[in-house]
């Protein structure tokens, strides 16, 4: 919901960015604070039934407040790391982790902070930059802004610090340029959402075990991959809402897809599909266990780590996990593959074909349930 | 191909033509039409409110 209600346009983006124009640069990040603030207790109360739903603005300025005794090697950095994970966990991952090991009691009124999965990543990013000292300590009111700049607040871009401060500073002065840009953007992405992704649902609708158990094995293939295509719409229609909403106020924010389904193999196609994620977890959980300059059974098992976290933070789910193992194992196919066969290069149109295929074949795990996944491949193969 | 859909989606700055006002204007509209003819499906934005 959010970027497709008038409340978002007329009570948040237009006052706030007409205000951010018109205000000097001092005033500025606490305009972004006091606007973000108020559009998450706004929408967290207005989407979310649980009455502590808007009081979850307190986990922001705790943040805020406890990132002032960040320091380079800083112990406070990693307990400010350890910290969003614990949050991110309470909320996210505590019912299903009893469902999964049948210890301790469920939560029965559990649920879900406004943007949790976002701004903890932006969270561990900025402690662990300024754990590294790639971050120089800056003043409160920027970080206040940064975490609390609400376009991309609730599905991203997963935002960098050191990126969005300059912005801030120095907005882009061509409003003209700004204004129509952003225009086209957040319309063009509007467009895409309705017309597009929402259309989509009456195919991807039928990706439940009744109609599953009726259909054939092309149907079963044309349904799953127009979920690939309602995703990938729906998802980047977020987006553009979020870059064009940004730019309003003179803020570039990093892009997040750049033609994923266009691409020839499995590492292009992440490098290009939810980029800020991909860098996030690149950065933050692939590079710390090793990366890509370990034995070759070591990298094998970080890539597989690295997928297995991106599975997870998509979905409190084993149908996630499993989706994330699926995209694990073709990156490590892949990787085999050019270490195996350096030299040997296939048809673009193939290993486009090819790379299209097991992308949206994957699709089957992060819609279905894991049992209806499973049932679903049971389907398709026999 | 990408070049018109990109500078058309509002992605790029620099596009293939250079488009006065009056044109943005009659695009948006066109845009706008569309959103009013499809809104009427709202849905949640499927990577959100996971």
């Amino acid at each position: 919901m959010i970027f497709n209600t008038a409340a978002y346009y007329l009570l948040f983006l237009l006052p706030a960015a007409i205000c951010f124009r018109l205000s000097s640069a001092s005033v500025r990040p606490f305009l972004l604070a006091a606007f973000g603030a108020a559009f998450f207790i706004y929408f967290a109360h207005t989407l979310n039934a649980h009455r502590f739903a808007a009081a979850c603005v307190l986990i922001f300025f705790w943040e805020a407040w406890f990132s002032r005794l960040y320091r380079e090697r800083s112990i406070f950095c990693l307990i400010g790391v350890v910290q969003s994970v614990v949050i991110l966990s309470v909320f996210k991952y505590y019912n299903f982790s009893v469902d999964l090991t049948h210890v301790g009691k469920r939560w029965p009124q559990a649920f879900l902070p406004l943007g949790i999965s976002f701004f903890t990543f932006e969270f561990i990013h900025y402690a662990v930059d300024r754990y590294r000292g790639v971050i120089k300590e800056g003043r409160f009111r920027d970080y206040l802004a940064f975490i609390f700049f609400f376009p991309s607040m609730v599905a991203g871009p997963i935002k960098r610090y050191q990126e969005f401060v300059p912005h801030l500073e120095h907005p882009s002065e061509d409003w003209f340029t700004d204004l129509n840009r952003g225009a086209t953007r957040i319309l063009a992405g509007l467009v895409k959402k309705f017309a597009l992704a929402d259309l989509l649902t009456a195919l991807t609708g039928h990706l439940v075990r009744a109609d599953i158990a009726t259909a054939n094995r092309l149907t079963l293939l044309f349904w799953v991959f127009a979920y690939g295509q309602q995703i990938y719409f729906d998802f980047s229609a977020y987006s553009d809402i979020a870059i064009g909403s940004a730019r309003l106020f003179g803020i570039k924010l990093p892009e997040n897809f750049d033609w994923p389904y266009l691409q020839r193999n499995i590492s292009d196609f992440w490098r290009h599909w939810h980029i800020s994620l991909s860098r996030w977890l690149t950065d933050y959980v692939f590079i710390p266990l090793g990366g890509s300059r370990r034995k070759p059974a070591r990298v094998i098992a970080n890539l597989l780590i690295t997928m297995l976290v991106s599975g997870i933070w998509h979905g409190a789910g084993l149908n996630f996990i499993a989706w994330g193992l699926w995209h694990g194992i073709l990156l490590i196919a892949h990787r085999l593959w050019r270490q195996r066969f350096p030299e040997r290069s296939i048809s673009p149109t193939i290993s486009w074909a090819l790379t299209f295929f097991l992308v949206n074949l994957g699709w089957a795990f992060f819609s279905m349930d894991l049992s209806t996944a499973r049932f679903f491949f049971a389907r398709l193969l026999t | 191909m990408k070049r018109w859909l990109e500078f058309f989606g509002g992605v790029t700055d620099e596009g293939p033509l250079a488009l006065s006002s009056p044109w943005w204007g009659a695009y948006w509209a066109l845009l706008v039409f569309i959103i009013y003819v499809f809104c009427a499906q709202t849905s949640r934005f499927l990577y959100v409110d996971f």
